[in-house]
């Protein structure tokens, strides 16, 4: 645990300069969309962010309902985990909408639209800030049931997001993997992609280490609260 | 390059920083304030 410590850290931080160094001095230019290209570096990472961490939130919940009940310390890891996760899977997500923006303003000529993916995914980053909301203006075992169940629900437009340039036809370009003949990226490319996804996917784990740390010892702190204040009025 | 390519490249990369360690900073922020 020491050991995670201080080398997860240091392996992050590696990973993210190698990354930055890879995407912007490595790999070539895009043949149509010249340099704006490389904004995809940063904005596909934090979909696989997103999605792993709203997964990872989801396992946490449920996992929270199994538990709530019968086994006190493991429905409050389980808690820890998935406001730890939540939290994580927001800030990726909030990355990915504002470069997503960022690229099409020059690329379109827009800086948004109402396709079946954008629409989808502001949807779901909208459920998951409604989750947090809720995790931050309510208390007590009641609040983490009901934020454990929204999650579930939540994640049910997950697929929907991953799903949309396939089902529909959107102007979201085709997707990189699994995405058919067509799809993908340069091949030459992909050093910078697999450089940024190992990178943040590392800050992710990093991030989301320390912040369940915290809301562990949050939760502990508050529980023996409760306690005490039961012990004093009986 | 398009000057308008370069600037939102360099905005996408330094909103994303500044979004990441933000949060970071959040989270030593309830670190510091949860062992007062």
């Amino acid at each position: 645990m020491k050991l995670f410590r201080w080398l997860w850290p240091v392996l992050t931080i590696g990973l993210l300069a190698q990354g930055f160094y890879v995407a912007m001095f490595v790999v070539p230019p895009d043949k149509d969309q010249g340099d704006i290209f490389r904004i995809f570096f940063y904005h596909l990472p934090s979909w696989f962010g997103m999605a792993i961490f709203f997964a990872i939130n989801l396992g946490a919940s449920i996992t929270y309902l199994i538990y709530r009940h019968t086994n006190s310390s493991r429905s409050l890891k389980a808690d820890a985990l998935a406001v730890s996760s939540a939290e994580m899977g927001v800030v990726f997500c909030t990355v990915g909408l504002i470069t997503g923006s960022l690229w099409a303003r020059p690329v379109w000529g827009i800086w948004w639209t109402w396709d079946e993916r954008l629409t989808s995914t502001l949807v779901l980053y909208l459920i998951y800030v409604a989750y947090l909301l809720l995790r931050r203006f309510a208390a007590g075992p009641q609040m983490q049931t009901l934020a454990a169940v929204m999650a579930i629900f939540g994640y049910a437009d997950v697929p929907i997001v991953y799903m949309s340039t396939r089902w529909w036809r959107t102007q979201h370009p085709a997707p990189v993997f699994f995405g058919g003949p067509n799809a993908g990226v340069d091949p030459r490319m992909m050093p910078a992609v697999w450089w940024n996804l190992a990178a943040w996917l590392a800050w992710g784990i990093l991030l989301v280490s320390f912040r369940y740390a915290v809301a562990y010892r949050d939760q502990l702190a508050e529980q023996k609260a409760a306690l005490r204040a039961l012990e004093m009025a009986g | 390059m398009d000057p308008m390519f370069h600037r939102h490249l360099v905005l996408a990369y330094t909103v994303t920083w500044v979004i990441q360690l933000g949060y970071l900073a959040y989270i030593v922020y309830k670190w510091k304030a949860g062992k007062n």
